[in-house]
């Protein structure tokens, strides 16, 4: 699914990544931990196809996503790649029903009205579709973040520090819910953290220096 | 969901920059419709009020004051003419017809005007009920005078001197009313009509017998187009009248007004232009704060074009609500004159000539003030803005 080779990323003159040999089968389940600084986040957005590597060759879904233009890049991380972000971002103005039809929309994929109620109601939001985000709890804005992810079907999973100020409890609850989420899709998943609560739920994982 | 519910659930999430943003643009456009509306309308109101009319004779002094006063009722006259004088011009071989007019007095704001049966039919006015005046001190009422004073057949009215209300009544010379015309959307309408001994008789009555008898002024209509050449000048030099043509004094005041409505033009064009100010100053605050939410949208698979159409999208709908805004409360200033002014005989609800463009002008200028906004989306950095988001 991920294929990693010679990859490098700086910005300026200063190197912030580097992997020489990195690959995620279909339907694996990553941990990628390091410190602060140490590019997980940098090596999250290149596999999203929202930077472009400085040196190397990055294949998602076996398409070399340097090789690929802007637009393909596009059309990939809409059709091929979920992500859930450190900050979850849901969108204040827009009902959770409303953010996760974005996915599909901003995707240019049909929309998901069906799959939509059925994955609120698998999150225990079935009836909370029309509130706004900040009507939500951290926990559930998570896993409202994690259902627009999943929206459409995603052949590879990202999430950045998505435990993140959670307690012990929700760190496992999280854990657990993004690696059965992603098995249940089908996805592969790469979680970028520093948080070591996680680390017992993956049985691989990428440590960068 | 599509693009536009985006859109929309973003701006009714920020109600009070949307409604301000279409408020401004609104505000252009309904200037610009009223300023031209009225100068539209009001332009066709005197072109019909003098249509047919090639010269006005009166006694000298302003020639514009002498139409406005004959023509428009809106003036008081120059003077008097000799009854004589105007009879002679009247059997001129030149002259198609010449319609007396004696002015002086008022009702309820509404010029009482004596004349001929002549008059109403150069304007086409028929009778909406009774008959046309006959003998002296009956009178026939334009539609909206006998609105206004809720006269009608066999009623009376006391006449008053000189054209504002309030002046010395003639209480013992009461009007009767013997008819009412229908709505000609001319200047008929505001008059109420009455043989000339009419005026004659009240005058005499207060001021005694004149030693010659007088009218205030002409209508005339030339037999030929030749006679426009040198009737005039023939009134003016050999004559003690003076004879002014009302399209020529219709274009002097025009091109007085200009400047008036050139200023009103240009404010309308100010005023939209800070319509798009704050149109392009609300779009780049929205931007700012819904970066993250725009570097989502990409993150989520939209490209730069799908998001720049949103913002492009909703500078037109802003843009395209304060238009439609601006034209309805255009012509809704347009019905305040109309009900502060019944004189102006305006239609406040009739399409103004320009008001397409208006409202072309202000729905371009809101995708143009989306533009800057919109460019800086399509070069943002959505790694970064996702970083730090």
């Amino acid at each position: 699914m991920v294929r990693v080779d010679g990859l490098r990323h700086a910005f300026g003159s200063r190197q912030v990544l580097a992997i020489d040999r990195w690959q995620v089968d279909r339907g694996e389940a990553w941990l990628v931990r390091g410190a602060s600084g140490s590019g997980k986040s940098t090596l999250l957005h290149v596999l999203a196809g929202l930077l472009r590597p400085s040196a190397g060759r990055v294949e998602i879904d076996g398409q070399d996503i340097g090789a690929l233009s802007d637009r393909q890049r596009d059309a990939l991380r809409g059709a091929a790649i979920g992500i859930v972000f450190q900050n979850l971002h849901l969108v204040p103005s827009l009902t959770l029903r409303q953010n996760l039809s974005l996915a599909p929309l901003m995707a240019g994929l049909p929309s998901a009205s069906a799959a939509i109620e059925q994955r609120l109601a698998r999150l225990g939001l079935g009836r909370r579709g029309d509130d706004r985000p900040a009507q939500l709890s951290r926990g559930e804005m998570q896993r409202v973040a994690l259902a627009r992810a999943l929206i459409n079907r995603p052949k590879l999973l990202l999430a950045d520090e998505p435990t993140a100020s959670l307690d012990d409890v929700n760190t496992d609850l999280v854990a657990t819910m993004l690696i059965e989420q992603a098995a249940e899709v089908g996805a592969a998943l790469v979680v970028a953290t520093h948080d070591a609560r996680i680390a017992p739920h993956f049985a691989k994982a990428l440590t960068l220096s | 969901m599509t693009l536009f519910e985006v859109g929309y659930a973003y701006w009714r999430h920020k109600r009070l920059a949307a409604a301000l943003t279409v408020l401004l643009t609104a505000l252009g456009v309904a200037i610009a419709t009223a300023a031209l509306g009225l100068a539209e309308q009001l332009t066709a109101r005197a072109a019909r009020d003098a249509r047919g009319i090639d010269l006005v004779v009166g006694a000298k002094g302003s020639p514009l004051q002498l139409i406005l006063s004959a023509v428009f009722h809106a003036d008081v006259p120059t003077g008097n003419i000799a009854l004589g004088e105007a009879e002679t011009l009247q059997r001129h071989a030149l002259v198609r017809f010449a319609i007396p007019l004696a002015l002086g007095d008022s009702v309820g704001g509404f010029r009482i005007v004596g004349t001929t049966p002549d008059l109403i039919a150069h304007y086409g006015g028929p009778m909406a009920s009774g008959r046309m005046f006959g003998s002296s001190m009956e009178a026939v009422l334009g539609a909206e005078a006998a609105r206004k004073l809720r006269a009608g057949p066999g009623d009376q009215f006391i006449g008053a001197h000189g054209m504002a209300e309030g002046g010395p009544a003639h209480h013992d010379h009461p009007y009767e009313v013997v008819g009412v015309l229908a709505p000609t959307g001319t200047v008929l309408d505001r008059l109420a009509l009455t043989p000339i001994e009419s005026v004659w008789d009240v005058h005499a009555a207060h001021q005694g017998p004149a030693p010659e008898r007088e009218i205030t002024a002409l209508l005339i209509g030339y037999r030929t187009p030749l006679a426009a050449a040198s009737l005039p000048r023939q009134i003016n030099t050999a004559s003690r009248m003076q004879a002014a043509s009302p399209a020529f004094e219709i274009a002097r005041l025009a091109a007085l007004m200009g400047g008036g409505l050139d200023a009103l033009r240009g404010l309308a064009a100010v005023l939209l232009a800070a319509g798009a100010l704050a149109m392009l100053a609300a779009l780049v605050a929205a931007l700012d704060e819904r970066k993250t939410d725009i570097a989502v949208m990409r993150a989520l698979g939209a490209s730069p074009g799908r998001v720049m159409r949103l913002i492009l999208g909703e500078s037109f709908a802003l843009a395209a609500i304060g238009a439609v805004l601006g034209l309805a409360f255009g012509h809704g200033a347009l019905a305040a004159i109309a009900w502060q002014a019944p004189g102006a005989a305006l239609d406040p609800w009739m399409p103004i000539a320009e008001e397409g463009w208006i409202a072309v002008l202000a729905m371009a200028l809101g995708p143009a003030a989306g533009l800057w906004p919109a460019w800086r989306v399509y070069r943002q950095d959505v790694a970064r803005t996702l970083s730090e988001g």
